[in-house]
């Protein structure tokens, strides 16, 4: 356990640094933004209409009552159809003047903290597994990085119209993000066995148990070893019974 | 394979089939999203100011020009906590009228083949395990969805400062759609032992 969670804590200092790099010296995270045009103007009519009311705001506001199954679909569609045809659509975060000040350390602090609960969950993943080797843990990792990174982004890009050039960088940022981390913690874990091996054995053991006679015989336990590699051998008292492992 | 390619595709279908009551037979989809107050003045003004260029916009920007020198983006970042307490933050995702029109069918065309791949894939990382009960591979599955949920949600509310209602809802839904997927993928896996095991 102590194994698995420096793997994952290393892998995701390695995942920050590339978060970090991509968003401040390479600016990846900041392809696809752009600065509003005209923004006081834009800014000014927004202050004056949304006012202190902070929140996500979606537009036109039919694409609320699309969902509702009471207000039949077919109409409301038609109307929306009309709306985008001759006005913008899209959405707004929309944070009043002075709600969100800027606190670099507190969001950096998150992110760091979010980034590693991601980090302990897939190493935690990959702990259920019987890969062995390292490139199969690496590619594991990396595969639950593609879910993570498609899961909001796409039906972002999707249903609210987010940009691609956006989208892209972004997804690519959070797999490069999963690959640093898997390469890391994969070579934290190199050469050993993941926590479940032991329950494996346990099982094992459980199995060769159940399938002896009744008689008192020893069951075959030669295939086992010990963390350190030396045999053990099991003293039978009952097939569910293994508070008797003991050392040879 | 098969068995895990049909459990994977009978769970993404599990998982849509959930998005889908979430979204219009539960307010779980809405949870947090807001109707602009007088929509038709701050459309206007939009289209006014930024007319045919849709894109993402992240506001309030540097007030510089363009290519501006490292020099002076330092002394813009020095003045930018004043920026943020005298005017309003966030993103704005804008698409122009006309750019974008409503085609429900390749939308929801989108969505599951997304939900599709995320529940393939998920199973299929499943079969690499040793997870051998019912409840372990339905836990795997959630715990697979939590990363999913929390990878993209969470940064948004950190440095966009999205609602934690609509931050909370959306992670809770995709979360029980990888819960849905998970239970169809594991009952149709129930006597199936992976590889290896």
């Amino acid at each position: 356990m102590t194994r698995i969670f420096f793997a994952s804590l290393f892998g995701c200092i390695a995942a920050f640094i590339w978060t970090h790099l991509a968003y401040t010296s390479l600016r990846i995270g900041n392809t696809g933004l752009q600065k509003l045009p005209n923004e006081t103007a834009v800014l000014g009519a927004l202050r004056s209409n949304i006012a202190e009311k902070s929140g996500v705001y979606i537009f036109p506001s039919l694409r609320l009552e699309l969902n509702s199954p009471a207000a039949g679909n077919d109409i409301v569609t038609e109307k929306l159809a009309e709306k985008v045809a001759r006005y913008p659509s899209g959405i707004l975060m929309y944070n009043a003047a002075g709600s969100r000040p800027i606190e670099r350390l507190r969001w950096l602090s998150i992110e760091f903290l979010t980034e590693l609960v991601e980090a302990f969950t897939a190493v935690f993943l990959l702990s259920c597994t019987r890969l062995r080797t390292y490139l199969a843990r690496v590619g594991f990792i990396l595969l639950i990085g593609v879910i993570a990174a498609i899961a909001t982004n796409v039906p972002h890009w999707n249903w609210y119209g987010f940009s691609a050039s956006y989208i892209l960088p972004y997804m690519l940022i959070q797999l490069v993000g999963f690959l640093c981390l898997s390469v890391v913690a994969a070579f934290v874990l190199k050469g050993r066995s993941l926590v479940l091996s032991k329950i494996r054995q346990l099982q094992q053991a459980y199995r060769a148990l159940l399938s002896i006679d009744n008689d008192s015989r020893v069951p075959d336990m030669r295939g086992l070893k010990s963390r350190g590699g030396e045999n053990r051998t099991i003293r039978y008292h009952s097939p569910l019974d293994f508070s008797e492992i003991t050392k040879a | 394979m098969t068995r895990i390619f049909l459990a994977g595709l009978l769970g993404g279908i599990a998982m849509f089939i959930w998005s889908s009551i979430a979204h219009m037979a539960l307010p779980l989809g809405e949870t947090g999203l807001r109707e602009i107050p007088n929509e038709q003045t701050v459309l206007d003004a939009l289209q006014n100011n930024i007319a045919e260029k849709s894109g993402l916009y992240i506001f309030p920007g540097f007030g510089l020009g363009p290519n501006p020198t490292r020099e002076q983006k330092n002394e813009a970042m020095k003045h930018m906590a004043d920026n943020f307490a005298r005017r309003p933050s966030g993103i704005l995702m804008y698409n122009s009228a006309g750019s974008r029109p409503v085609d429900m069918i390749r939308w929801l065309g989108v969505e599951f083949l997304t939900e599709v791949t995320e529940a393939l894939l998920a199973v299929y990382l499943l079969s690499k395990t040793r997870l051998m009960s019912f409840g372990a591979r339905v836990g795997f599955m959630i715990v697979a969805g939590i990363l999913a949920a929390i990878a993209t949600n969470i940064s948004y509310w950190n440095w966009y400062g999205f609602p934690t209602s609509y931050t909370l809802s959306y992670i809770f839904t995709q979360v029980v759609g990888f819960l849905c997927a998970g239970l169809v993928a594991g009952f149709v896996l129930r006597k199936q032992t992976f590889a290896g095991n």
